[in-house]
């Protein structure tokens, strides 16, 4: 039976700190459209979509982690904050125009005095600012029910398996998991994809051809990716494989034939190791078409390697599609525009310690952490 | 330069040249040495590079063969035989291998002689491996081998091994770069640098192209510089050759003389040394004995200079018997019997020159004397007698013209004994500022009426005065008597006419004043005596006119010369020093 109690640790993959991460700021504050992924609910209890703009209106009695009042006012304020997105109080709801699906998937956390983010989600912020790790405790009064963890510690991952759950880098051999683990592997979510400069926007087709989507998926990135034709994974969008093109390196020669093109810098931010390897890959795999790709570390240049969450390729797309029709042939008009190359969906994949149990899961098949309870 | 100077030279000359003729020998003798030796240490150093790279190859082919016995190579094998390898899991193998043994290049290669895993091009897996496709030979072999990494090409001491898998087989190859880093680690002389060249270039390395072209090892001599210091070089290139028989790279071994090349600074420098010390004892000891030595000389010198300056009784001391010592008894005998001959002469002047003044006072005495002669007995003979009757008129007529021929026959003797009184005691001149062109305008104001005188010739005086000329320190009484006397001359040059110029000018630091005629000009007999007292070539005077003038331009301290030739006139040029005294 699910007990509450314990100290959960957790290590993520990544470059970047965890608490600057949006993972993390989605355990201290909801959004308003809440986290599909939980299956949990939203800040907002109902939403409606009012000349060009939508309302949301709030849900009630909330209180933020300092005992603030969670208020519309303060809302249309962090709402606001958001670049791109205008909000304003409508007695007691918010009207939010812009870009409003940012808006409404956005954690909502405003910051003390302190500097400390302080929200209305299940955990909340016990040291900061964080130095290692980010540690956070179990918020009582949570409007969703208390997470089953008295505290939560998030780190990095170090190489090794010292906590409840591990994240797995997209390379790592499975067989790497040490005994007393379990392995966890999500829904394949996020895009690993080129992005083009206009100087390099002639060769994506040839490349598109040249590229052995199915050796990154199933060798490089160990089964834990999908290949990739279009932008949303196939789980989701129903269609995806139907983008994927054949691989034909020998038209994809032809095709360079007629293109006189020196070398063509592919850069990839310099401590992610996958994509660092899947550039190498796809440099290789470019080289049978005639196509002189070379890897360097960087955030700039003619083709840039880039991941691209789900939250980011809805942004892409145009903000209401009713049918995956509407979907697909948004997706085909972005791909045709010939600035982005998918490559593949990325899975995130988890250690999980014997110790661990699971309440629920998030939609992608990830662990959803205020519903992880420990066994003694 | 002086005979001391030249003396010195000489000296640090030969202390210079000493000092270079034993650097240069030693170092040749040193030189000679170490060549020898330096030969014998190369060929030492081109067989422990070899012995080395053997070694090196040895010891990865024992890794290469560790690595196909290891725990996940064996399973990796075992799948890859069954057909259940998950080639995704084994994709870091090779990583973890190279890992393990410690080789820079692990490639795993499968039955399909794809490659399963690679340690240098992890993105590499699934393509076919070069090395096995082509293959060179047995399944184990081990050498250099150049290949393509992620990096790019490199060369390597590579190791091949398979093992059964199924019916086929896995091959495991290892390798350690060939790079300066290894090269470094081999254990060689350590005056022996070794550089690599592998990617065809080797500079302006000519041996090293030479040795890529021919396949052969190439020995030559070079330079370089270390520590600012020109240092000779062996270099050797050796070309290294791939399994397949073809040159991956060239090695160069440079053999730097370092240790002759600085024996041979420190020769330099001690020579410098020593030179310069040498020089310095030499400048030394040399001054003082060319002092001692030139000192006869200069005193000797100084000798000459004091009787050039007219003391006769300066002797050269004689310090010695040598040969300098000779040459001033030598000099001292030479001046005594020139004193002796001068004193003769002067002697012999003295009495020609009584000679001639005794001839000249006779001449110009005897002149007189015959009219005074003559009207004394005319007055004689017109005083009556009973023999000759003459009127007392006619006696007051003879009387009163004989009395006036004696009393101007008698002015005539008081002249002649003026002039010779004048000689005699020529006043000592009253220096003080003076203008010469006025001395010449006033002295030629005076006389032009007396040159332009109409008396059958025509003759002209023209003056051309530079105006710039500065004052001189002069009597102007003595210089206006010069400068009369040298023009009443040159009337007197002039009995047919012609012209006189009186012309100034500078000349460097002295004052100039020239007086020229177009007279009848002299002979160089003539111009040699010009100046002798009572010389005269005129058929009145005394002869004393231009040696007063001789005398008044020396009393100045100047100089009185003439040029003439006959027929073609006289100038007499006086150069006085410029300035004040």
């Amino acid at each position: 039976m699910p007990r509450n109690g314990g100290v959960l640790r957790v290590q993520w993959t990544g470059d970047s700190p965890v608490w600057e991460r949006p993972e993390a700021m989605a355990l201290i504050g909801d959004s308003l459209a809440g986290s599909g992924d939980a299956r949990r609910g939203g800040l907002a209890v109902a939403s409606k979509f009012v000349n060009g703009a939508y309302r949301f209106t709030l849900r009630p009695n909330l209180i933020f982690h300092d005992g603030s009042a969670f208020t519309p006012a303060v809302v249309a304020e962090m709402l606001g904050a958001i670049p791109q997105v205008t909000a304003k109080v409508d007695k007691d709801s918010v009207l939010v125009a812009g870009s409003w699906e940012l808006a409404a998937h956005t954690p909502l956390a405003r910051r003390s005095d302190e500097g400390v983010p302080v929200g209305t989600g299940p955990f909340r912020v016990t040291k900061w600012p964080p130095r290692v790790k980010l540690s956070l405790s179990a918020y009582e009064a949570y409007w969703n029910g208390r997470p089953f963890a008295d505290a939560l510690e998030i780190s990095s991952t170090t190489g090794g398996f010292a906590a409840d759950i591990v994240e797995l880098a997209a390379t790592q051999p499975s067989r790497t998991v040490p005994e007393g683990f379990r392995l966890l592997v999500g829904l394949p979510s996020e895009l690993v994809c080129v992005v083009l400069s206009d100087a390099a926007a002639p060769i994506l087709k040839a490349l598109d051809l040249a590229l052995d989507r199915d050796s990154l998926a199933r060798v490089l990135l160990q089964r834990r990716a999908e290949s990739a034709g279009g932008l949303r994974p196939h789980w989701l969008s129903g269609y995806g494989r139907m983008l994927i093109r054949e691989r034909n390196a020998a038209i994809a020669k032809g095709l360079m034939g007629s293109l006189r093109l020196g070398p063509l810098i592919l850069t990839y931010p310099a401590k992610d190791a996958v994509l660092k390897a899947v550039a190498e890959r796809i440099a290789v795999n470019a080289r049978d078409a005639g196509i002189q790709l070379v890897p360097a570390a960087g955030t700039s240049g003619p083709l840039i390697m880039r991941r691209m969450p789900l939250t980011a390729i809805n942004q892409l797309l145009p903000g209401k599609l009713d049918s995956p029709r509407e979907a697909l042939d948004a997706e085909r008009k972005v791909l045709e525009e010939g600035r982005i190359l998918p490559l593949v969906h990325l899975s995130r994949s988890f250690a999980l310690a014997s110790r661990v149990r699971m309440w629920r899961q998030t939609q992608t098949g990830e662990p959803s952490l205020p519903d992880v309870w420990l066994d003694p | 330069m002086s005979f001391r100077a030249k003396l010195l030279l000489t000296i640090i000359a030969t202390v210079a040249l000493s000092v270079w003729l034993v650097a240069w020998a030693v170092s040749a003798v040193l030189t000679r040495h170490f060549e020898n030796e330096e030969r014998q240490r190369s060929a030492a150093a081109l067989a422990g590079f070899q012995r080395e790279l053997d070694e090196r190859r040895t010891e990865v082919e024992a890794l290469v063969e560790r690595g196909t016995r290891s725990e996940n190579f064996g399973r990796l094998v075992s799948e890859l035989a069954t057909g259940t390898a998950d080639a995704g899991a084994y994709l870091a193998e090779a990583g973890h291998l190279a890992n393990t043994l410690g080789l820079d290049y692990v490639d795993i290669v499968g039955p399909d002689r794809n490659i399963v895993s690679s340690s240098h091009s992890p993105a590499r897996f699934g393509y076919s491996h070069p090395l096995i496709t082509e293959r060179i030979g047995g399944d184990s072999q081990a050498g250099l081998q150049k290949f393509e990494t992620s990096a790019g090409e490199v060369i390597a001491l590579l190791a091949i091994r398979s093992v059964p898998s199924g019916e086929n087989r896995v091959f495991l190859i290892g390798g350690r770069k060939l790079d300066e880093a290894l090269l470094d680690s081999f254990s060689l002389p350590p005056n022996v640098r070794v550089e690599l060249y592998s990617d065809g270039s080797a500079g302006s390395l000519g041996i090293v192209d030479e040795a890529r072209r021919t396949g052969k090892e190439i020995s030559r001599p070079a330079e370089t510089r270390l520590h600012g210091l020109r240092v000779e070089e062996a270099l050797t290139a050796l070309p290294l050759r791939t399994l397949s028989g073809d040159i991956a790279a060239v090695v160069l071994f440079r053999q730097t003389k370092t240790d002759l090349a600085l024996l041979k600074s420190y020769i330099r420098q001690i020579a410098l040394a020593v030179g310069i010390g040498g020089i310095g004892v030499g400048l030394l000891f040399g001054w003082l004995v060319a002092g001692k030595v030139t000192r006869p000389l200069r005193e000797l010198h100084g000798t000459v200079e004091e009787l050039g300056r007219g003391n006769w009784d300066a002797d050269a001391p004689v310090r010695s018997s040598d040969e300098v010592g000779q040459l001033a008894s030598a000099f001292n005998r030479m001046k005594t019997e020139l004193v002796e001959s001068r004193d003769r002469v002067l002697q012999a002047e003295r009495v020609a020159a009584w000679r001639e003044l005794a001839r000249r006072l006779a001449h110009e005495l005897k002149n007189p004397l015959f009219p005074l002669q003559i009207t004394v007995e005319n007055l004689q003979r017109a005083r009556p007698s009973a023999n000759r009757m003459i009127s007392q008129a006619e006696f007051e007529e003879i009387f009163e013209e004989s009395t006036r021929t004696l009393l101007d026959e008698v002015q005539h003797l008081k002249t002649i004994v003026n002039q010779f009184g004048d000689f005699a005691k020529m006043p000592a001149p009253q220096l003080k500022p003076v203008s010469l062109n006025e001395i010449v305008e006033k002295e030629a104001g005076l006389l032009r009426p007396q040159i332009e005188r109409l008396d059958g010739a025509t003759r002209e005086l023209r003056l051309e005065l530079d105006r710039n000329i500065p004052k001189i320190s002069g009597d102007v009484e003595l210089l206006r008597g010069v400068l009369r006397n040298l023009l009443l001359n040159a009337i007197d040059a002039m009995p047919s006419g012609g012209q006189v110029i009186v012309r100034t000018s500078t000349h460097g630091s002295s004052v100039r004043v020239e007086v020229s005629d177009t007279g009848v000009g002299l002979t160089t007999e003539e111009r040699e005596r010009l100046f002798t007292p009572y010389y005269t070539t005129k058929t009145h005077g005394t002869g004393l006119g231009l040696a007063i003038v001789q005398s008044v331009v020396s009393d100045h301290h100047a100089s009185i010369s003439v040029r003439s030739e006959p027929g073609k006139g006289t100038t007499f040029l006086i150069d006085f020093r410029a300035g004040l005294a």
